[in-house]
């Protein structure tokens, strides 16, 4: 069968086949009233939740890195238990969440302005592609959040036990070995857990866009 | 509103070749549709509505959460997606009918949305501007589809 064949013999069988479904407007409005949102929309809100929630952790951070802890609770200061090199190391790790937080939001908007609505289908499975990877990102950014975090707070908490009942005495290294494990422990089963859950859910489905860019960019490639 | 329902064919067309079952169709329509109303606005005239609603109907099929299960394997062929209303054809031109829709089943997304096109009667620069690769790219492309589609159909017979 020729090409031209088939064109005639596909337009023979689309139109007609088509025809019998033509939907009236009342039935095209029915159905968008019934429609909930695309994956990407989810996903868009998605992050933009992460995002809100990161900004929360962050204000909390610069919050509680900014103002002393004397101001708010009179007679309270913990600055002199607390080693200068634990207190330089819990600035960093917030200074580090801060930047990590900043290099996100740019690389999203990044993202957001790759196309607007109806681009063509490189850039469509770009954007999504970005998307997607930007929110496994985040939930690796958030797990690091909570183990620096957690690392940090623990060895302050630590030392300012010491300093105030002096009762780990000869214990000092097996206790902060062990709480530091444990810490490393939890963090570690959330990450792969979370990990698995976001496969679970996206992993074939990013597997499958990236195949199909990779489909057009070979042939860009072989066509050069 | 009036527009897509006039140019709801395209839609369908679309549906038809990426999808076998009936729910799988009606929630690609549906899902296309959505993508259609919530886009308008951002439709600046410089195509044609025809080519833009091809290039958001072919974007949202493609990367739809439910490809996954659309893509694999090979998609059988419904008794429903090849009917024909009145004019009952010719028993080669059914034969060829079913060779065509079933060599088309087995191409992946990217071919079967070049090949559409082609079928469609759409120019290289449009199918360039849908898809986002050149011209040149596919032509190329469309040489390789007519090739394997050729491979399949004699295969089939």
């Amino acid at each position: 069968m020729d090409l031209n064949d088939l064109q005639k013999a596909w337009n023979k069988l689309t139109d007609k086949s088509s025809g019998q479904r033509m939907l009236s407007e009342e039935e095209i409005l029915s159905m968008l009233g019934r429609r909930t949102t695309t994956l990407l929309d989810r996903l868009d809100r998605n992050v933009r939740i992460g995002f809100l929630v990161l900004l929360a952790v962050v204000v909390t951070l610069l919050g509680g890195e900014l103002l002393p802890l004397a101001g708010i609770f009179p007679g309270e200061t913990l600055a002199g238990e607390i080693p200068g090199w634990l207190q330089r190391l819990d600035l960093g790790v917030s200074l580090l969440i801060v930047a990590l937080f900043i290099t996100f939001f740019v690389h999203y908007r990044k993202i957001r302005n790759i196309c607007r609505q109806g681009c063509d289908l490189r850039h469509t499975l770009l954007k999504i592609i970005g998307v997607l990877t930007l929110y496994r990102r985040l939930f690796t950014f958030a797990l690091a959040i909570i183990l620096l975090e957690s690392a940090t707070g623990f060895t302050a908490g630590f030392f300012t036990s010491i300093h105030q009942n002096n009762t780990l005495e000869g214990f000092f290294i097996p206790t902060l070995g062990m709480g530091l494990l444990l810490i490393l422990l939890l963090s570690g089963f959330l990450f792969f857990m979370l990990r698995w859950a976001f496969r679970k859910v996206y992993g074939n489905y990013l597997h499958q866009l990236r195949a199909t860019l990779a489909e057009l960019d070979e042939l860009e490639e072989q066509g050069e | 509103m009036e527009i897509v329902r006039a140019n709801q064919g395209i839609i369908h067309k679309v549906c038809n070749i990426y999808c076998d079952d009936e729910e799988d169709r009606n929630d690609l329509f549906q899902e296309i549709l959505a993508q259609l109303w919530k886009s308008y606005p951002s439709f600046r005239k410089e195509s044609k509505f025809t080519t833009w609603m091809y290039r958001v109907a072919l974007n949202t099929a493609i990367t739809s959460f439910k490809k996954v299960r659309r893509f694999s394997g090979f998609t059988r062929l419904s008794g429903e997606s090849l009917l024909v209303a009145d004019d009952p054809p010719s028993a080669e031109t059914e034969e060829n009918l079913m060779l065509l829709k079933q060599a088309v089943a087995r191409l992946s997304g990217i071919e079967k949305s070049i090949i559409l096109l082609f079928l469609e009667n759409k120019s290289y620069e449009e199918i360039a501007e849908i898809t986002g690769i050149t011209q040149n790219y596919v032509r190329v492309k469309m040489n390789r589809i007519k090739k394997k589609l050729r491979i399949l159909m004699t295969s089939e017979e």
